[in-house]
């Protein structure tokens, strides 16, 4: 019994009718959020089309009918098409770069292959995501001394100045020896921010120090040239922007640095290539991995991928502007080489310390079903909206003045309460 | 757009209908099989049921709506009640079991948590799973020199004589120095052989090693009661014999362990407990693992546990003496208690290379769309057929007919070869 395929039918009326796609709600109905959610955090887990869903579906039917042909046989060369056509949109070899299920695991497989001596240091700064932290953590506890996994700290000025961030984490690298490894976002996760990973490669190679980058928002998000950007390590998932089913994550390995990568699972393609040792992790639907190619296609129905990016990166400004005026308030930076998709809003006056941040978002989840990410970040209280192509400014002004209504009923609360 | 439930509805009319469920191609509707595939080989990628590819979707459809309501709130508590019921399902404590990917992702978890000091060992048998002797290589090689690694071979004797087998067990034992861990399959791949893991698991406690038990093929193939087994360490995919979508699998560490075994993926949970370091891997699709609920519930529309346990027994039993006559050759064991699902019957007499073995494995494939595994073991060349609810004897004689054939071809070519 196969599904009508709604979606594709739809997706193909929309393209034929409409060469130059508009963005913003009329793009709702290729997706499947709940139309009474407003979706300010798409960040955070991102949405499968419902062609890409669709495509899914197929491809799990394929596994159903002859589950021995599909593992056997067909899932090897689906992959090796897969890869090819990544690897054209983000511009490196096919043979340079593996799907692993998520950033957590791209960052797990290349953090526990590395071997470190005891007097080697891995920088990260304080911006990195937790995961990214606690593995640092546990590789230091597990395979050598604690110190030698070192934290720079960036603050409002050093985070939206490349030249400050180097000679800071400069001045870090002075003081100690053996540096082999540094840490960075491409665009972190809370507070968001783009960092320039061009010029940070550049600076770290000329040091000899390794480069793993968490790309985990880029694809799909802003513009990726790995072979432009050339990093050490490279990891970006592909459910977060590019609209593929959850979840997907590339990584990217320098060719001379394979041999040293191995997974976080060890199985049939051990000590053949570094292809093989990440092909075959078990028995796993890969379906999800291979709506990769379909997200793409589907992009490009909508738009081309420059026009995705400038909508999103412009709605993202937008709404900075709209809500830091509203909240009487300011974004974490308005330079917008610093701003990708997703941006950061100094909370109202009101919201000072982390117990009323955490009253205002457990209070949006669950009087307003409205979750936003915040943080509190070099002494200010933040939070992070992202852009996305069915998204319109005018969903933000009304989170925003959501978000005020709650901080009154909060302050209100706190005048009775201290009345009392 | 909603798919009308057809598996539910017919699943809610077959239960209607007969009480006393019948087994065989009556139940080929259920699954999602290629009409035109005899599936001698469920052992290797199971199937999943319609019902449960239904279930699939509505999961997949909630994390659609809301993700972040789906990931911050709804999947934690969903995933507590799977472990109560998949808990009580294996008879264990809810908090003692974890959901993995998979046996890999399982067996890695557990292999590379482990702290070995040099001098200690780990035990494993010739049987083991390819995955199984490369983590232990790979884990050898990282961690302690290789001598560490010791592998006892079992033969057409031992491997179906549990007194026999603990007694070259010790041999080896007597002979090695600080065996800290022995692992060992509850039925073995290739061979396809059902231990008597109690036995040995009250055997290797009593000598003060630990035990971790490769159960990829128990769970929903025979009754499975980890109270009464008491390992230190299981492992067993739901996916293969419980009709789960691909794919997930049951990690049971014994609590007072609990503490020493870490996920291969470090993240949030790190430090926190056992329970929260396994749950949150990174984003990903949970839903494969919820349908362990429904898989659970669809087998009792069925029949009870015992009923298809003993259908499948003595299906593969048949099976066996079948081939074994029909091809003038033998089964590895006749002892029903050394047979579970599957068994393994001796190839006919021309197959007496390992290349033919692998040519006849490559006809069959490319000529009649049979995926048939084969093995060499204690210089026999041996094949593996799966049992399975949706088949019959005659399936199994169609097939034996076709490799008899195949033979037939192959030897008729040898021939001509050798006259030329």
């Amino acid at each position: 019994m196969k599904t009508f395929p709604f979606a594709s039918l739809f997706l193909l009326l929309l393209s034929i009718c409409s060469s130059a796609q508009s963005f913003g709600h009329s793009l709702l109905p290729l997706f499947s959020l709940d139309p009474s959610y407003v979706n300010v955090n798409h960040g955070s887990y991102g949405s499968a089309s419902k062609y890409v869903q669709e495509k899914l579906r197929e491809y799990q039917m394929k596994a159903e009918l002859n589950p021995d042909r599909w593992y056997r046989i067909d899932i090897q060369l689906e992959m090796n098409k897969l890869r090819e056509k990544l690897s054209a949109y983000v511009n490196c070899d096919p043979d340079d770069l593996v799907i692993v299920d998520n950033a957590s695991a791209g960052i797990n497989s290349i953090l526990k292959s590395l071997k470190f001596r005891s007097n080697e240091t891995i920088l990260y700064y304080n911006v990195a995501y937790g995961m990214v932290k606690l593995t640092l953590q546990y590789v230091s506890t597990e395979i050598f001394t604690q110190e030698q996994i070192i934290q720079i700290d960036l603050d409002h000025q050093t985070i939206q100045n490349t030249e400050l961030l180097l000679k800071t984490t400069q001045d870090a690298i002075r003081k100690i020896a053996n540096v082999k490894l540094i840490v960075f976002d491409h665009i972190s996760s809370l507070p968001s921010i783009r960092f320039d990973v061009g010029t940070m490669i550049k600076y770290f190679r000329g040091q000899g120090i390794l480069t793993l980058v968490d790309g985990a928002h880029a694809l799909g998000g802003i513009e990726l040239d790995l072979r432009k950007l050339d990093p050490d390590f490279y990891v970006t998932n592909t459910h977060k922007w590019l609209y593929t089913q959850r979840s997907s994550c590339l990584v990217y390995v320098r060719k001379d640095l394979q041999k040293l990568i191995h997974p976080i699972i060890t199985s049939f393609g051990y000590l053949q290539s570094f292809q093989s040792e990440f092909f075959w992790l078990g028995t796993r639907d890969y379906s999800a991995y291979l709506t990769i190619s379909d997200a793409i296609d589907f992009r490009r129905t909508i738009a081309n991928e420059s026009e995705i990016f400038a909508y999103n990166h412009q709605l993202a400004i937008q709404t900075g502007t709209l809500l830091a005026q509203l909240w009487n308030s300011s974004t974490l930076t308005t330079d917008e080489r610093y701003i990708s998709t997703m941006n950061n809003i100094e909370l109202p006056a009101f919201i000072n310390t982390t117990e009323k941040m955490n009253n205002l978002y457990q209070k949006l989840i669950n009087e307003h079903n409205i979750f936003l990410p915040m943080i509190e970040f070099d002494k200010k209280f933040y939070c992070r909206i992202s852009a996305q192509i069915y998204m319109e400014l005018s969903d933000y002004e009304k989170v925003g003045h959501i978000v005020l209504n709650a901080v009154s009923t909060m302050k209100l609360r706190r005048t009775i309460t201290n009345m009392n």
